[in-house]
Formats: C-alpha cells, sequence, structure tokens
C-alpha cells in the first residue's frame, strides 16, 4: 500500500503492507529511531507520538490506519528549533535515568499540556499512564508542573 | 595501575578520535587479583581520556550506563581532579579493552552497584595526571615555572593571573611525560565531586537522539527476531518455512539453539514471518511443571534437603535456655522477571575475519568470551561496543542474546544482524529471579531480645550457573545475604543455613539479587519480634542493631518521617538494610482508602552511601529502587504452566505507574570519611518489608508471602 505521510514536518512516501504499525515505519522505514519500542500492545506509552497532536501509540496504530494527511510528530521533531517546555523541564529535574521510555513520557506530556495547560495531579494520573522502569515517575510529576509554569511563561 | 601518554603513539589514531590531541591510557597489571577473569584477552591499551584541539574533553566511561548515572558519575569524577569545565566534557562508554576491566571484578563487565567504588581511585588518579601535566605545558606556553601555577576550571593560571586555557596548551601536553606522583584534590577543593550536577547522560535522552542497541543502525543491516522453546531447554519441532519466507520483507529463517529465528527486512516483517512459521517445540527440561509442582518441589526441599551451613554462631540449645517465647514463622516470595524497559537485543556482524558487535550489555568480556567461542576467532578479533542500555536490573548480565546475534549473522552468511526480541519473548526468556522460601524460629528472651536464630533458606542458586567457582561446600553466598554473618542485627547464637532447591527454570541476577528477599525475611522477622515483645519497631531495631552506620540511617530516618506521630487513618512501617557497602532506612505510610485496598502515600529514605559524587543520582537511585521494589511487592508473581511462563506483556505482568506512586522524600546522608558505597540497589531491600511492616500496623495482617495482589490486596 502506497501513501505518503508528514512526519515532522516533512513528506515521505511510503510503499508498505497495510498492517505495519506506525511504530515501525517510523523506526524501520523513516530511520525516526527515538521513539522507542516497549510492548508492542499499547501498554506501555514507549511509543507515544503525536497524530495531529493527539498522543497516539504508535505500535498499535496500523499504517492503513493513518490518515494521508494527518500530522505526525515524534520526539525529534518535538522542540526542533530550541528545547520544548518539556524537555527543558525534564532537564531542569533530571527526569531520566536509562531514558529508554523517556521519549514516549515527553510527547504524552507535551500533549497533554496543549490540551490542558494547568493538570491536576489526577489529570496527570490519568493522560501519564506511561511506563517507566526506573521509576521516574515523581520527578515526571514536578517537571510536568514546572513545564506548565514554563509554558505560561512562554505564551 | 599504569599510565602513559600515548599522543603520539600509532594506536591512537585508530581510535578514530582527531589528531594533533592530547590524549592518556591506562593499563593495569596484566593478572588481576580475582580469578574471574577471561583468558587470552590482547593487552589492548585504551584511551581514557582525550583533549583535542578545541580543548574539548573526551571520556572513555569503563561502565554500561543503564539508568543507575554511573557513566555520569565517573565523568563527573574525572572533570573535577583534572579542572575541566563542565560544559566542554563528553563522556562515551568505553568499548571492550583490558584496560577498562572493574577492578573488584577483574573482569570488564558492570553490575554489584561496584562502579563508582571501584573506580573512584584510579579515575581520580587519572583526572589529577591530566591536571598535573596541563600545568606543566601551561607553564611552559607562559614561560612561568609550574610551581607558580595552579589549574581551575579549563585554564592553567598564573599567580600573576596570567592564564591560558587547556585548548591553546594541548599539544605541548602530548609531548610530556605522566608525573611519577600526583596528588589527589582535598575535600574542600572538589567542584563537581559532591554536587548534584547535572547528569552528562540527559540532554541525549529528551530528544531522542540517545543511541540504544535497539537503535543500531548499519549498511545492509537486516532485522532477526526469535522465538524459543517456551518451555526451558525445549527443541523445535516444526515449521512452516515456506509460508514464512512469502511473508515480504522475510530473507532467512535460522535454526538457533533451543529455537529459531526469522530473518527480515524490518522488525515487523521479521515479527510476521514468525507468525506464518508458526513454530512448535517439544521436551524441555521443565515441561510439564506448574505452580502447584513448583511450590511442592520447593517445599520438599526445604522440609529435607541438604542444609548446608551459612553463618553459625554459639549454640541453638543453649540460647533457647534462656528463652521465655519462640516465633516461628515461614516467608515466601515468588520468581520475578525483570522486564527490561528494552526488550533483549544485540547487533553482531561476523565475518571469518571479525567479529563486531553492538550490544546493550553489562558484561563486555563474558559477552567476548561468548563470541570468541562460536565463531572460532581469537578474543582479539572480536570487537564490542557498548551502546545505552534501555535498564540493565541484571538480566543484561547474560550472554544469551549476544550469542543469538553472533550465531544469526554467521548463519546468513557473514552479514550483520540486529535480533530485537517481542516483549512476550523477553518476559518468558528471562534468567528469573529465583524464588525462596525462609523458615525462622525466633527465641526471645525476657526482654524480648533474641537469643536464638535460627533460619532456613530454601532457594536456587545462581552462582552455580553464573561463577560456579564461587560456590563453595554447596553454599552460594548470593542466595544468603542480607541475613548470615552481614545481617544487621545482634543475633546470638545464630545458625543460618542453606539449602539448593535445583530447577529448570533459569535464575540470573536481579537488582539486588538476593538482598531482594532476605531484607523481606529479616525485617519482617524483627518486626514479627519487636510486636511479639511488645516494643514499638523503631525502638526494638535500636536496641538490637548492629550495624553502627544503618543504626545513624534508621536514626534520622525516624526523625524525618516523625515515626510514632502519623496523622489518623495513615500507618507507618519501618526498615533497615545494609548492601553494596551502603546503609538504607525506610518508613513506608499507608492508608487503606477501600477494602483490600492498600494506597502507599509517603515513602521516607535516608541513605548512607558513604562519599558521594553526586549527591541526586543517588536521590535518583534511591526513588527508582523504592518504585522497582514496590512493583515487585505488589505485583511481582511469575507463573508456570507446562513448563512455560504464563505471563507475556506487561497487560499480565504489571508495573506500578503514576497514579499509585507515593511521594517520596529521599536524604542522602553526608559520610565522606567512609569511601563511596553503591547506589544502583541498595534502595531495593528495605521497601517491600516496610511496605508490609505497615500493612501489619494497619490491618493487624502480617503478609508473609508475596505480592500482595496474591494475598488479595490492591494498590491504588
Ligand atoms: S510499545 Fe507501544 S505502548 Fe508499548
Ligand atoms: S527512564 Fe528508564 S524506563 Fe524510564
Amino acid at each position: 500500500m502506497k501513501k505518503t505521510l508528514r512526519i515532522n514536518q516533512t513528506a515521505i512516501e511510503l510503499d508498505l503492507e497495510p498492517d505495519t504499525p506506525l511504530l515501525w515505519v517510523l523506526r524501520d522505514e523513516a530511520g525516526l529511531t527515538g521513539t522507542k519500542f516497549g510492548c508492542g500492545i499499547a501498554q506501555c506509552g514507549a511509543c507515544t507520538v503525536h497524530l495531529d497532536g493527539k498522543p497516539v501509540r504508535s505500535c498499535s496504530l496500523p499504517f492503513e490506519a493513518v490518515p494521508e494527511n494527518a500530522e505526525i510528530r515524534t520526539i525529534e521533531g518535538l522542540g526542533q528549533s530550541r528545547l520544548h517546555p518539556v524537555q527543558q523541564a525534564w532537564l531542569e529535574e533530571q527526569v531520566p535515568q536509562c531514558g529508554y521510555c523517556q521519549s514516549g513520557q515527553l510527547m504524552a506530556a507535551a500533549a497533554l499540556l496543549q490540551d490542558n495547560p494547568q493538570p491536576t495531579d489526577s489529570q496527570i494520573d490519568q493522560a501519564m499512564s506511561n511506563i517507566c522502569r526506573c521509576g521516574t515517575y515523581p520527578r515526571i510529576r514536578k517537571a510536568i508542573r514546572r513545564a506548565a509554569e514554563l509554558q505560561t511563561q512562554e505564551a | 595501575m599504569k599510565i602513559e601518554n600515548i599522543s603520539r603513539r600509532d594506536f591512537f589514531r585508530k581510535t578514530g578520535v582527531t589528531a594533533g590531541a592530547f590524549a592518556l591510557a591506562f593499563s593495569f597489571p596484566a593478572t588481576p587479583k580475582r580469578a574471574l577473569a577471561a583468558q587470552g584477552e590482547s593487552d589492548f591499551i585504551a584511551t581514557w581520556l582525550q583533549i583535542d584541539e578545541e580543548g574539548l574533553v573526551h571520556l572513555w566511561i569503563p561502565a554500561s550506563e543503564m539508568g543507575q548515572g554511573s557513566l555520569p558519575s565517573l565523568a563527573q569524577i574525572l572533570a573535577d581532579e583534572m579542572e575541566a569545565d563542565y560544559e566542554r566534557i563528553r563522556a562515551l562508554t568505553a568499548p571492550k579493552g583490558d584496560a577498562y576491566k572493574n577492578p573488584m571484578f577483574g573482569m570488564q563487565a558492570t553490575g554489584g552497584s561496584t562502579s563508582v567504588r571501584a573506580w573512584w581511585n584510579p579515575l581520580r588518579e587519572i583526572g589529577a595526571n591530566v591536571r598535573m601535566m596541563m600545568i606543566e605545558a601551561g607553564a611552559q606556553k607562559m614561560g612561568v615555572r609550574p610551581s607558580d601555577c595552579r589549574a581551575y576550571n579549563h585554564r592553567v593560571v598564573h599567580s600573576s593571573g596570567k592564564s591560558v586555557d587547556y585548548a591553546e596548551i594541548v599539544s605541548i601536553a602530548a609531548g610530556l611525560s605522566v608525573p611519577e606522583k600526583v596528588a589527589l584534590k582535598e575535600r574542600h577543593e572538589h567542584r563537581y565531586i559532591g554536587k548534584a550536577m547535572p547528569r552528562v547522560d540527559l540532554p541525549a535522552k529528551v530528544n531522542g537522539s540517545a543511541q540504544f542497541g535497539i537503535d543500531v543502525d548499519l549498511p545492509e543491516l537486516l532485522v532477526a527476531t526469535v522465538m524459543t522453546s517456551p518451555a526451558f531447554g525445549g527443541e523445535l519441532e516444526s515449521m512452516d518455512q515456506e509460508a514464512a519466507m512469502k511473508v515480504r520483507g522475510v530473507k532467512h529463517v535460522v535454526e538457533i539453539p533451543n529455537g529459531v529465528a526469522v530473518v527480515a527486512t524490518g522488525y515487523w516483517q521479521a515479527q510476521k514471518g514468525l507468525r506464518a512459521l508458526n513454530p512448535s517445540f517439544q521436551g524441555g527440561a521443565s515441561k510439564g511443571m506448574d505452580d502447584a509442582q513448583i511450590e511442592v518441589a520447593l517445599r520438599k526441599d526445604a522440609d529435607n534437603g541438604k542444609a548446608v551451613p551459612a553463618h553459625v554462631s554459639g549454640d541453638l540449645a543453649t540460647g533457647r535456655q534462656k528463652a521465655v517465647q519462640s516465633l516461628e514463622m515461614e516467608y515466601q516470595v515468588p520468581y520475578l522477571a525483570h522486564s527490561t524497559m528494552e526488550p533483549m537485543n544485540a547487533t553482531a556482524w561476523v565475518t571469518k575475519e571479525f567479529a563486531k558487535i553492538w550490544a546493550p550489555t553489562q558484561a563486555q568480556t563474558p559477552s567476548v568470551m561468548i563470541a570468541s567461542g562460536i565463531s572460532g576467532l581469537p578474543p582479539e578479533k572480536v570487537e564490542l561496543n557498548t551502546t545505552f542500555l534501555g535498564t540493565g536490573l541484571g538480566r543484561r548480565f547474560e550472554g544469551d542474546f549476544i550469542q543469538q546475534a553472533v550465531l544469526i549473522s554467521m548463519k546468513i552468511g557473514g552479514k550483520p544482524v540486529k535480533v530485537v526480541w517481542s516483549r512476550e519473548e523477553d518476559m518468558r526468556h528471562d534468567f528469573y529471579r529465583p524464588q525462596a522460601l525462609s523458615r525462622f524460629r525466633v527465641d526471645l528472651d525476657q526482654s524480648g531480645m533474641p537469643v536464638a536464630w535460627e533460619n532456613r533458606i530454601t532457594t536456587p542458586s545462581i552462582f552455580s550457573r553464573v561463577f560456579p567457582g564461587m560456590v563453595k561446600g554447596g553454599l552460594d553466598r548470593a542466595a544468603v545475604e542480607g541475613a548470615a554473618k552481614d545481617a544487621d542485627y545482634e543475633l546470638p547464637n545464630q545458625h543460618t543455613e542453606y539449602v539448593l532447591h535445583e530447577s529448570p527454570i533459569p535464575v540470573g541476577f536481579w537488582r539486588s539479587v538476593g538482598h531482594s528477599f532476605n531484607a523481606f525475611f529479616m525485617e519482617s522477622a524483627i518486626d514479627e519480634a519487636a510486636h511479639a515483645s511488645g516494643s514499638d519497631p523503631y525502638d526494638y531495631r535500636m536496641r538490637v542493631m548492629k550495624t553502627p552506620r544503618l543504626r545513624k540511617a534508621l536514626e534520622m530516618v525516624a526523625e524525618k518521617a516523625n515515626w510514632g506521630s502519623a496523622p489518623t487513618g495513615i500507618f507507618q512501617g519501618i526498615a533497615a538494610h545494609s548492601s553494596f557497602g551502603s546503609f538504607v532506612a525506610q518508613v513506608v505510610e499507608v492508608s487503606l482508602p477501600g477494602e483490600n485496598q492498600i494506597k502507599v502515600e509517603r515513602v521516607v529514605c535516608v541513605a548512607d552511601c558513604g562519599t558521594y559524587v553526586n549527591p541526586q543520582i543517588i536521590q535518583m537511585q534511591m526513588e527508582g529502587g523504592i518504585l522497582f521494589g514496590l512493583t515487585a511487592a505488589a505485583f511481582g508473581d511469575i507463573n508456570f504452566e507446562d513448563g512455560a511462563v504464563k505471563q507475556g506483556n506487561f497487560d499480565s505482568y504489571r508495573m506500578v505507574k503514576q497514579k499509585e506512586v507515593p511521594t517520596i522524600e529521599v536524604y542522602v546522608m553526608d559520610n565522606y570519611e567512609e569511601g563511596p558505597g553503591g547506589f544502583g540497589e541498595p534502595g531495593v531491600p528495605p521497601i517491600a518489608p516496610a511496605l508490609t511492616n505497615a500493612l501489619f500496623a494497619a490491618t493487624g495482617n502480617r503478609v508473609r508471602s508475596l505480592p500482595l495482589s496474591k494475598q488479595g490486596f490492591e494498590l491504588v
């Protein structure tokens, strides 16, 4: 199946089996390895990217279900010219340990803050269902609050 | 340790770093103290540090970075001693090389919370050498006496105020010989050591550029995925090779030990190929076994197995004469998977001339030996590059995934291949944290003090497989660690013994190893003794505690957590345990929001890790260790059916998520006199008992077998 996808504002033409998950399109076809594979069944969130600004678990979104003109954003496209507030907050709070889950965490957090600039604790719990085996959760929570501040300052 | 200025050596150019720079190499004596060293490796001299013509400092760090912060910690040590500008250092994980052998292991490997402990002195010495050589070079450049100069933040500064940047003097330094003796900095001179410096590995971890094993790419690289027998040790029975080869992108089907690999243009294609291949398996040592049988076998060994003494002091019978009460307790923990966030993977390119490997591994020396063994190439022809590890947790101390990559590359005609496991393969082919059963008889005197301590620990042996030479007289020290002579309490008339439980289920190192269960057993037993004697669990521990540094940590945690004054509806539990050269005490506070629901509200943790390089990294490791231990205590349970692991993914093997995470407060004690302790593992052991002790305080229900989910408790 042939389709053109817009990934981080660049159009790429692809000819793939319709059932290929977007995750593997990104990693193996587009060479964007920042998006990670953790479970393959939409459980861990390591593969989270934005589809038209909404967070999706790309391991469970087949190529055929990605709309032709959709705008896909990956970690590589987050804060291209300068750090996105979540990235800056992540560094300020020293969030990552091994780092493997963090692309997904950052994409989920960025989508949350876009939707809801001042999330409450329970909204954070709701939106951030990603797994971190290193246990960076307390710092993620703090960094989301910090990113919310940074975002307000910028606006 | 031998230090050499290799700036002019041929070898230096081969490292692929710009010429014209200053570089130091170090080598260690050829015969390491410990017998674990692999045979036959070349006398490879490894670069430790290089300053290029822009003055950028490149550091080769001799430990795998899996989240624990060894890479940034070790970089911080070097940068401090050499007086580098923190912004101008770049740290890389070192490739394979004898010089990078961990001095505590005698081989190149990362584990046992040893990185800072093992490298603290050598790296400080290396840094101090660089500092001295820079001062010498700077003095030459400025035409002044070195004794009138000092180094500060990437510059050599003369007493007149005149100064030069390191970048301006690298070519002079390149021609200098290494000083005979160097003075290490005094504590007050440290500018980075002891400070919460930002981790040097984090910028790449927030923009997607950090390279993990799974991200390795090479020209013409194929991707393989594997399926091995669900029952351990079983063999491939049948498969539909034709169907697999029809799948678009599939290139090869290759048999591997106990299973099969499908090699394709990408991971998805390989997975689809594997599905079409539909392999079936037969036999296997664990075939037919289920949870009930495994339980029966463990109990049979606990009842009748051959017990070997782990620690014996005094005499049980004599002690018991003073007893007024006797507690008999039985504790148990299940098998656990590592579930590293990044599934197992490795890339290999093996030809008749060379083997090149890229892998997220904790065990470089053993991996090289494995590759050499399979390929028949001498170890010096095996190149190994360590990527970032998407957690290691001890799982990446194993070589199974490397063995597969090497074998598959050879079988497809010497082409490069990346093997990537599915989560299900990863979950079902782990080297599990062994199950363990611990039986106690603890006798207390009038005042509640232990007068006889009998403890039998029945569990499989990890060392028997990994380092059989370390099992002496049938005793696997890892099985009894934290409960034998190294117990933190004064236990007169102690009789602690080990019973080997043999099982076809593979077991391995799991973050904190034997401490992960013995801390639960010991700290629960002590808690029971406290309650049985009518004492407050904290006061009781202070009375019986033998380890001075742990006592201090305990004292501080009680103070920080306001022990004994929890608000209504909040219940506290306490535990303390020393491991890997560090001393950690924790208080857990729980509430009970609904029937059989348990909410962990807060964890207060005090860690004495001796001298520390970066207190924030220690905090992060305590937070992570606590949540790793909490996940295990709440949910962790690997089950078996027909000899195979039932769980396959995170839906059936649950991890703690954001909504269940308590407030965590970590206090790092300042203890510079003591030398560095480990910090990757010591945060794990106390959390399970602190939690179940809190649960006892809340409900009167003593949880003696984990996980909580199996006891009907739900973490909310
Ligand atoms: S890999 Fe997609 S949710 Fe885990
Ligand atoms: S930082 Fe390692 S899994 Fe999240």
